[in-house]
């Protein structure tokens, strides 16, 4: 990036880009924060503020100023609107920010040309339905606070909206909204209601609801999930010789989540009926009783569904896991995709039957996409590994939780090479295991050389040796590793060449080894030159920080130099961190960053470490020291100036003594310091002075768009003892 | 088959159809009048631009295209980012482009109807302004302060909810 080329004369006129069409400006605008655009964009000029005023997206923080200058105001501001995102204010405590959420959504009254609109809280509802016409979407995730449906903390009936949202539900009715809204294309609805007595159904809910192509439901009630059945199933009573009119002929993506209600038998032939285009379904927190699954293979059989996740389900069936998933992939015809996530398996008592599916797929099955996550005692055994890389060869994908031996010695040899062999196309491998108990013998790595021709990303987790064979012979293809939980104890001397890896993470660095696991990092990095991502985390980051050794930084900067996200989790910086991330000419450092001429730091790119740097995380107890107004001006400061690109910043302080600014913490007095001071974010005074801070910050650094900044709740004696030091 | 491209200043490139077809104007064109020798006049780009921007389109030019789809617009997320740019592109907008040479690429690329680079010189841009404050972004860009200072004032009180949010 070049500011304007200042000739030898130091008068060339730059480029006026002003000169470029509007679109064009609209379309720059459109990659930059709404605090960006028109907070101060606006002020440059007429033609900006007029970029400002047709902005298509605006993404609100439900500030105490949003609130005080009124949500319809600006959305008066800006009659071109077609995205609304609004958020509570994360660096409020949490009541605070759910209140002024609440507030905020209740002023909105519409939009003339707003489509979509994503909120946590339905108080945004009636705006929404009353007053966008051309509204295609709308988002209401769950609220921060547990709420119900006749919520109403701010007296919004009567004072913004028509008195009708005053039965209760009424914003959360799911059959309501669709008949009154019926070109919605996409809804969530958080503890969604739909009439509860067939008598309002038939008068005030749709018959079809053509538009819509992706639903999603959370906090179901069993009283719903009935409701939604006899929705989905129609008019009983209607003539049988005439075909019956699905309810959601389009809908393409359904996600329900069922908060552990019973699921009625009847939901599968209903659904089967009222959405006959599904392809996605998500089903979560759902307790599922013996039949679900053959009720479901048998409705299904003509959908063409691709997609079914079970997310924290428990499920019932026979011969285990294998054989569940096996049922399924043969009773589905196009189902391209199958995830369990967090599921519990159910073993039916001897005798039990289930019976056999509807249709039979038979090999080559389309499946691209498997992840078997669970939890509980019933495992997959490294057999039924092998037997999913045989059976499914066209995965893309192939994510599970498998025995703690399946990447060691023998173990390997049951799967990985039919694997390599057979999986040409696997791009995605992920192994997660849990505690190593157990286990016969030492484990030993296998020499097994399983290479996979396109494989992109590697995920490990918890495997007893370091598996440096597996990782060895596919390092060319990487371009992410992720190391969650290894004993990491490289082969000595050993270098693997990762000439695409871009991401690596490491997880997990335990306490007592992080030496050597730091060692196994930077020897990873090493081999690394493209790498982008870099993300460490220590096994108890937020207790206690592990000491980060001084030549870590230099030696990563030379060996990984695109680094532009580094996020360092429960590791002590050392003090010059900061300063070896500044340019290394000796500029003069000016405490008003915002106020330096741009084109000074802009020189400096070239000789800047990690000059796009665009994630800073360094969070953990006292991860950096204590924020002063000296170690701000000496560190910090430069550090952020010299880095533009920079948008969000983590920073885990050893404390703050801002004096001027009117920012400082308690010393820890006697009793405190017989409590744990040293982490502890759930202190009200101290989190309002560090979140005084991370305004501050994002204020003086204006390029900045995310920043968090967490210490213990008061300072240690010999901490502020330090400070006094530093400040004479 | 080559394909010849004319710039204003007269500069002929001969460039491979796959190249060329990194623009969606040219591929239109292609399409409806087929092979041809004769030089396509582009009387909007000049010859260096013309030569960045073919630079761009030889380097991407095994990539899918991109696919247009107006009708899902509705599902996208909400707000792009600025930071994904492909380390290539980011020293391809860098090496010696100045403002002048950039917007001219960002006008070509959308004369000829080429959304990655259209997408990537509008990220440049939007990165510039990104760490500024209204002051240095007149001064980088050259534009005069048109407000009078009862607008400017007025203006900034409209959005003051916005600057610390």
């Amino acid at each position: 990036m070049h500011a304007a080329p200042a000739g030898p004369g130091g008068v060339s006129s730059p480029a006026n880009i002003h000169a470029l069409p509007f679109e064009i400006l609209s379309h720059i605008a459109s990659y930059l924060a709404t605090r960006h655009v028109v907070g101060r964009l606006s002020t440059v000029s007429h033609r900006f503020a007029e970029v400002a005023r047709d902005v298509a997206t605006l993404e609100l923080d439900a500030s105490e100023a949003v609130f005080d200058f009124g949500l319809q105001r600006i959305m008066q501001q800006h009659p071109r609107l077609q995205h609304l995102v609004l958020t509570p204010d994360r660096n409020l405590p949490q009541g605070r920010a759910a209140f002024l959420l609440d507030r905020v959504a209740a002023q909105f009254t519409g939009h003339p040309a707003l489509k979509d609109i994503h909120c946590a809280t339905d108080l945004i509802v009636p705006g929404a339905v009353d007053g966008c016409p051309t509204l295609q979407s709308l988002r209401v995730e769950p609220h921060l606070n547990e709420t119900d449906g006749s919520y109403d903390p701010v007296g919004l009936v009567g004072q913004f909206c028509q008195e009708k949202w005053a039965a209760p539900g009424l914003r959360r009715n799911l059959a309501w909204i669709l008949h009154t809204r019926p070109e919605l294309r996409r809804v969530q609805l958080d503890d969604p209601h739909l009439w509860l007595r067939a008598s309002h159904r038939r008068r005030q809910a749709p018959a079809q609801v053509a538009a819509l192509r992706s639903l999603s439901l959370t906090s179901m009630a069993a009283s719903s999930l009935l409701s939604l059945v006899e929705l989905l199933q129609g008019e009983q009573d209607s003539d049988a010789s005439e075909p019956r009119t699905a309810l959601f002929p389009n809908l393409i993506e359904l996600s329900m989540e069922i908060d552990y209600a019973f699921m009625p038998a009847a939901m599968f032939p209903a659904l089967s009926l009222g959405c006959p285009n599904m392809a996605s379904l998500t089903l979560s927190t759902l307790e599922a009783p013996p039949s679900l699954l053959p009720t479901m293979a048998k409705a299904f059989v003509s959908l063409p569904l691709e997609k079914l996740v079970f997310d924290k389900c428990s499920l019932w069936f026979v011969n285990g896991w294998s054989a569940l998933v096996d049922y399924l992939t043969t009773a589905l015809p196009n189902l391209k995709a199958l995830e369990f996530e967090r599921c519990l398996y159910r073993e039916l008592p001897p005798g039990r039957t289930i019976p056999s599916p509807p249709v039979h797929v038979v090999a080559p099955f389309p499946l691209i996409s498997l992840k078997l996550y669970y939890i509980g005692d019933f495992a997959l055994s490294v057999e039924d590994v092998r037997h999913f890389v045989d059976r499914f060869t066209s995965l893309k994908d192939l994510r599970l939780d498998v025995p703690p031996g399946t990447c060691v010695d023998t173990s390997m040899h049951v799967w990985a090479p039919a694997a390599a062999d057979k999986l040409k196309s696997l791009a995605r491998l992920s192994l997660k295991s849990g505690s190593v108990h157990g286990m016969a013998s030492m484990p030993c790595e296998s020499d097994v050389m399983p290479r996979f021709e396109k494989l992109a990303y590697l995920s490990l987790t918890s495997c007893p040796v370091f598996p440096s064979n597996l990782i060895r012979c596919n390092g060319e293809t990487l371009t992410t590793l992720k190391l969650n939980y290894l004993p990491a104890v490289l082969p000595a001397g050993s270098h693997i060449a990762f000439p695409k890896l871009k991401r690596l993470v490491v997880r997990g660095i335990s306490t007592l080894g992080h030496k050597i696991c730091l060692a196994a990092t930077a020897a990873l990095t090493f081999g690394a030159p493209s790498l982008e991502c870099l993300t460490m985390e220590s096994f108890s980051s937020t207790t206690m920080s592990l000491e980060l050794p001084a030549h870590f930084l230099p030696d990563l900067l030379v060996s990984c130099p695109k680094i532009r996200s580094l996020r360092l989790s429960g590791f002590r910086m050392p003090s010059n961190a900061l300063q070896l991330l500044q340019p290394p000419s000796p500029s003069p450092s000016s405490h008003s960053s915002s106020l330096a001429p741009a084109a000074e730091s802009e020189n400096n790119t070239s000789n800047t470490p990690w000059p796009h740097l665009a994630t800073f995380h360094v969070w953990g107890a006292a991860s950096l020291p204590i924020a002063t107004p000296t170690w701000e001006r000496t560190h910090l400061g430069p550090f952020l100036d010299s880095h533009r690109e920079l948008a969000s910043l983590h920073l885990g302080l050893s404390g703050i003594s801002l004096l001027d600014e009117g920012l400082m913490l308690p010393r820890a007095d006697d009793q405190a310091r017989k409590r744990d001071v040293n982490w502890d974010t759930k202190s009200q005074d101290a989190r309002g002075v560090y979140a005084s801070y991370a305004r501050r910050l994002l204020k003086r650094y204006v390029w900045l768009d995310d920043v968090l900044v967490s210490g213990p709740v008061a300072m240690e004696p010999r901490a502020t003892g330090d400070v006094r030091n530093s400040l004479a | 088959m080559p394909v010849i491209l004319q710039a204003s200043d007269g500069q002929q490139f001969t460039i491979s159809k796959p190249v060329a077809e990194r623009s969606m104007l040219l591929k239109n064109m292609l399409d409806d009048v087929g092979e041809n020798e004769q030089a396509i006049p582009l009387p909007n780009v000049s010859g260096p631009i013309l030569a960045a921007v073919i630079e761009y389109c030889e380097h991407h030019k095994d990539e899918a295209m991109p696919a247009a789809d107006e009708d899902d617009k509705v599902f996208e997320a909400s707000k792009k980012k600025p930071d994904d740019i492909d380390q290539w592109d980011a020293d391809f907008m860098k090496q010696g482009k100045g403002n002048e040479e950039l917007f001219e690429i960002i006008l070509a690329a959308n004369y000829l109807d080429i959304k990655p680079l259209l997408d990537l010189g509008c990220k440049t841009v939007a990165n510039m302004i990104k760490g500024k404050t209204p002051e240095q972004i007149r001064e980088m860009f050259n534009i005069e302060n048109d407000f009078t200072p009862d607008e400017e004032e007025q203006i900034r009180r409209e959005n003051e909810w916005a600057a610390d949010a």
